[in-house]
């Protein structure tokens, strides 16, 4: 047997240690890039809530027999213009963005103005848990546990005189942060409006968790807007102010296609959008589309609003 | 098919542009087994196919001005597959509208067609194109007529048109890349003019 002296071996034919160890690195993502297409459900872990616990009683009023959204689409697919018009980009663009410290300025027509902090805000009100069902006005829908108070509790305590008819929110206005505000895409600070009587709705709902956590980010951390029987983009999201008035408060949406988006934003399969029918949806985990009810099915808490009006013109 | 293939290089060489054409189709293959079509996995199909569409279409419309420009003339050779290509993946993605969305529910899908220009723009966009992927072999256009198999042909304009407008309309407050597209197929049929006068 020949066994090569170490000098017969010229340098230039020894492998560098380095472009060995390459070598091996190399396979072994190979090797995990193989396993990775072979079998997605093995690389892919479903992913938990994150964030701080809540603590909050469960509201078996308000409950839906439908399964809840996985939440790792619940975080994932998010319409928040502040930060790109990409739904599966807010997730990351939002990972930054600051939500403590955090006031909210409660003014306008009310006899006990206010500036809260928003932990004192969570701490002072009693939280519940609600799981609703969750309409765009693009024609998907979730189903969502959230965790807040009761907006009428709120304004109980501030005590809006007879003369306040509206209540604005107003969102945050932070362009470095939220690069999607340094495009014209919308009137920004983002506004949205109800009027009082839907704001008193025992449904009308101001979240600040969900699945039993603080909210996300991209889902409009700390303090956001959750009417159910309206389309998504009326649930405002990072609320600084509200403010309480006499007259219809001018909607970012409303101000920007005003044949497209109303003030009210009720579900309503019976009036279309000018692009598409809203007739159905398709629901975040289920491939068929599914018949839209009319107000997403809370007719009975909430029809009474609106006796009288047309809602084919007041949509 | 690619003229030439009856040479092993002709052969290696449609296989290679096969492939490339097909490359879209491997990726959404490949987002659905990895579970990386997101939340609305049916929406995101059904934007991708359009999209694709849109390349296809780009890239057909651009073989004469490229031939003319640069005179490669093996670009020619290329043009049909192109416009067929277009029409797949149109197909998918009226495929994944009518039959996912509406079931194959066609008087659904006549009401949102004429409900909303939009739809209106996209089925156009696609019926126009079914007769010339159906007339696009040598034995049609030798049956047709040089001459009429041309004119026939020249409706893939129309859809080309019809499909930038289709886009157009879909988008609510972002229009830039709607727009791009529009000003290129429009600049695409401008180089075209003088053919049509002549």
């Amino acid at each position: 047997m020949l066994i090569k002296k170490p000098d017969d071996i010229k340098s230039s034919e020894i492998t560098d240690e380095s472009i060995y160890l390459k070598r091996r690195s190399f396979l072994a993502t190979a090797f995990k890039a193989l396993t990775f297409v072979l079998m997605p459900s093995v690389a892919f872990s479903e992913e938990l809530p994150q964030g701080k616990k809540l603590s909050f009683t469960p509201d078996k009023r308000y409950t839906v027999d439908d399964a809840q959204t996985p939440y790792e689409s619940a975080v994932s697919y998010n319409n928040f213009y502040e930060f790109s018009l990409n739904k599966e980009d807010v997730k990351g663009l939002s990972h930054g963005f600051k939500v403590r410290p955090w006031t909210v300025t409660v003014d306008g027509l009310v006899k006990k103005p206010t500036v809260y902090d928003i932990d004192q805000l969570i701490k002072t009100l009693p939280q519940t848990e609600r799981i609703y069902r969750h309409r765009c006005v693009e024609g998907w829908s979730m189903v969502i546990p959230w965790i807040g108070f009761q907006l009428s509790d709120l304004i109980k305590q501030v005590e809006p005189d007879s003369r306040a008819k509206y209540v604005k929110f107003t969102s945050v206005h932070n362009p470095e942060v939220m690069i999607g505000q340094r495009r014209g895409t919308l009137n920004w600070p983002y506004v949205e409006g109800l009027r009082l009587d839907e704001a008193l709705n025992p449904l009308t709902l101001m979240a600040v968790g969900m699945y039993g956590h603080e909210m996300p980010n991209q889902n409009g951390a700390p303090l956001r807007l959750i009417v159910p029987w309206k389309y998504g983009f009326k649930g405002i999201k990072s609320i600084v102010r509200i403010t309480f008035t006499d007259t219809m408060p001018v909607t970012s949406w409303n101000l920007a296609a005003p044949s497209e988006y109303g003030f009210f934003a009720n579900v309503n399969p019976n009036v279309d959008h000018p692009r598409w029918s809203q007739g159905s949806e398709r629901r975040i985990g289920k491939i068929i589309r599914q018949k839209t009810m009319i107000f997403n099915g809370y007719q009975k808490e909430v029809a009474g609003l609106y006796t009288g009006m047309d809602l084919t013109k007041n949509f | 098919m690619a003229e030439n293939s009856g040479t092993r290089g002709g052969v290696l060489r449609a296989l290679a542009y096969y492939a490339l054409c097909l490359s879209p189709l491997f990726y959404l293959i490949f987002l659905a087994i990895n579970n990386s079509l997101g939340a609305n996995p049916i929406e995101k199909l059904i934007r991708l196919t359009g999209t694709f569409t849109y390349y296809f279409i780009i890239m057909t419309l651009s073989v004469t001005p490229v031939y003319d420009i640069l005179k490669i003339s093996y670009v020619q050779r290329y043009r049909k597959t192109l416009g067929l290509f277009s029409f797949f993946y149109g197909s998918l993605h009226f495929l994944i509208y009518a039959g996912v969305d509406h079931l194959f529910n066609f008087t659904e899908i006549f009401e949102d067609m004429i409900k909303h220009k939009r739809i209106f723009a996209g089925v156009a966009a696609y019926l126009i194109m079914i007769p010339l992927a159906v007339t696009s072999t040598r034995w049609a256009k030798k049956k047709m007529g040089g001459k009429r198999w041309k004119t026939l042909h020249r409706f893939f304009y129309l859809s080309a048109i019809a499909s930038a407008t289709h886009y157009l309309l879909l988008v609510k407050r972002d229009l830039r890349e709607p727009a791009i597209y529009f000003t290129v197929v429009l600049f695409l049929l401008s180089y075209r003019m003088r053919y049509l006068k002549a």
